[in-house]
């Protein structure tokens, strides 16, 4: 099976900081990818429901539900436990061992990143599951 | 005469303490005839000197007699228990010699007014035997370990404390004073009080060890507090930062699509900077203020005045928003003693929150007035804004504490109003507060004492 065009790649892009999402979405745009965009855990979890997504990236700390608390309910809710979660966070540490694990978060991509390596680490991913498939 | 040098009780003077080692535990351990036997060949007042400026182990020994030495001292332990003791003793001696009763009582009211002074402290205060039994613990060691833990001539105490604390009191006095321990640890109780513990030698050749016992949960509180300042402080840094290294790297590698994204991220690169360094600004003037550091110039301020120009100074950004921004109530009396710069950051804080919170359209006022029977100026800013929930309002004042969803309306430090709480409460002795309703705004205000001596009273 051929690799599937990007334009058909939906990524789900969380953050409570404006100017994140914002440039994380158009690095992505740019890129080809078809984006969606919440600023909390709450509102990306209804988006994942209605919408669905292929991956996620999404902010650590975030109001109402944080990013864990996301990457939980999604490995909870059999239709979205596949999706892989790309965590960004200023605070690696706080992600404790195991955590990762448990919830399906396949990186952690540390803030203050660049966007070129966030589309990076993005792609390999994609191209990692391809593979697996 | 030579039985009070009774080395079976691990504790009688030597040669080298001179008389003034001996007494205490003598007295209370030998029979009364030997002891009036021992002092009547001395000259009380000359024997009253050495006592006073004998070492340590006088002191230990003066007051830390073995609760079996002696049969009316009890089991507790306690000074108070022992002088009633020695009251005793004193009575015996009384009809041989009337001099040694007065030096009796003397040494007893020495006694006392040591164990009183080890009673005040906070510490735990233990004394304890190379067997590990207790010769003494004060009132501190009883709550810290439980009342049993002060009993003497028991192992209570050290039983009460985690196992290293006797290898530590045996080390010690097998170390003859060369070694001196300080333990960090949790006691075994509920709460796992975190304490340091410090095991030093008595005197030199009485084989006991002194156990002091500190509570540190004040300590421990204080560098939580300072690590999750240190850890939130970093995070706050790194989101502007963030933004800046991401819109830098978009502008570099091309991906603004015309000429005016490319402007828009050049003036998100400057927001963020501005931020940034408000951000270590203020960082640096809690810190400054915390520490003591910081230092006001007070000056009669005319608050009314003052309230004015903030208002004047915040207009245009008022008018972008298309807010009515109005000082709606003045008072020419409103005069206070006050740092007038550390005034006007706090005034304008207030009011570019409240422009900052309140939707397009929406009205902000500030007034000016004093309070006559509180001797104080009240500076009250009202907006009709979005309201700050119930819950937030006890954090809302503390460090980097945003209220959910307001994040989306503005950006902020999380130390705007911190810093107003410092200057108004740290360095003016004033108050700062806010009520507020979701929906319907908030009335920030602060109160300012008038006159120099109720803020030196605050």
């Amino acid at each position: 099976m051929a690799a599937p065009d990007t334009n058909t790649i939906r990524i789900l892009v969380a953050d409570d900081e404006a100017y994140i999402l914002q440039v994380v979405a158009l690095k992505l745009r740019n890129a080809g990818y078809d984006v969606v965009t919440a600023f909390d855990g709450q509102e990306a979890l209804g988006l994942l429901q209605t919408h669905g997504a292929d991956l996620v990236v999404t902010d650590l700390q975030m109001p109402h539900m944080t990013g864990i608390g996301l990457a939980r309910a999604m490995s909870a809710d059999p239709r979205l436990a596949n999706i892989p979660v790309m965590m960004l966070t200023a605070r690696g540490h706080l992600l404790r061992e195991g955590e990762a694990d448990s919830a399906n978060i396949a990186r952690v991509v540390h803030k203050p990143f660049s966007p070129r390596a966030l589309l990076a680490e993005i792609e390999s991913l994609l191209s990692e599951r391809r593979r697996a498939a | 005469m030579q039985s009070n040098n009774d080395q079976s009780k691990g504790s009688s003077g030597t040669a080298g303490n001179g008389r003034a080692g001996i007494p205490w535990i003598a007295l209370a351990s030998i029979p009364v005839a030997a002891v009036g036997g021992y002092l009547m060949p001395g000259d009380a007042a000359a024997w009253m000197v050495a006592a006073g400026s004998a070492a340590l182990t006088f002191c230990a020994a003066a007051f830390f007699a073995p609760a079996d030495s002696s049969p009316e001292s009890g089991a507790t332990g306690a000074g108070s228990e022992k002088s009633g003791a020695n009251a005793v003793a004193a009575k015996a001696i009384e009809p041989r010699e009337v001099a040694n009763d007065v030096l009796v009582r003397a040494i007893e009211v020495r006694s006392t007014e040591r164990s009183a002074l080890l009673d005040s402290l906070n510490d735990a205060v233990i004394l304890v035997d190379s067997h590990g039994e207790t010769r003494f613990a004060n009132h501190a060691a009883g709550v810290m370990l439980g009342e049993s833990a002060t009993q003497a001539g028991t192992r209570h105490a050290l039983e009460a404390l985690p196992s290293g604390v006797f290898r530590a009191v045996q080390a010690v006095i097998e170390s003859n004073g060369s070694e001196r321990r300080r333990i960090e640890t949790e006691l075994t109780n509920s709460e796992a009080t975190p304490v340091v513990i410090l095991v030093n030698l008595v005197g030199h050749t009485d084989r006991m060890a002194s156990v002091i016992v500190r509570d540190v949960r004040t300590e421990r509180e204080a560098d939580r507090m300072k690590s999750e300042f240190v850890a939130k402080a970093s995070h706050e840094l790194r989101t502007p930062l963030a933004s800046l290294r991401a819109y830098a790297e978009m502008l570099a590698d091309g991906e603004a699509e015309d000429e005016n994204q490319r402007r828009e991220f050049a003036g998100i690169i400057l927001s963020e900077t501005g931020r940034l360094s408000t951000l270590v600004d203020r960082m640096l003037d809690i810190g400054r203020i915390e520490s003591g550091m910081a230092r006001a110039t007070y000056e009669q301020v005319d608050f009314s005045d003052l309230a004015a120009k903030c208002v004047d100074e915040q207009q245009g950004e008022a008018q972008r928003r298309m807010i009515a921004l109005k000082l709606t109530r003045s008072d020419h009396g409103a005069l206070a003693s006050a740092d007038r710069p550390l005034m006007k950051q706090v005034i304008l804080n207030l009011l570019s929150n409240a422009i900052k919170y309140t939707p397009d359209g929406g009205e902000v006022s500030v007034e000016v007035d004093t309070d006559n029977l509180a001797r104080t100026v009240v500076v009250s800013v009202r907006d009709n804004g979005l309201g700050i929930p119930e819950h937030a309002i006890p954090r809302l004042f503390g460090k980097f504490y945003r209220v959910e969803n307001h994040e989306k309306f503005a950006k902020g430090t999380g130390l705007g109003l911190n810093l107003c709480r410092n200057i108004v409460e740290a360095m003016h002795g004033g108050q700062i507060g806010v009520d507020s309703k979701v929906g319907v705004g908030s009335r920030f205000w602060f109160a300012i004492p008038m006159d120099q001596a109720a803020r030196k009273a605050a």
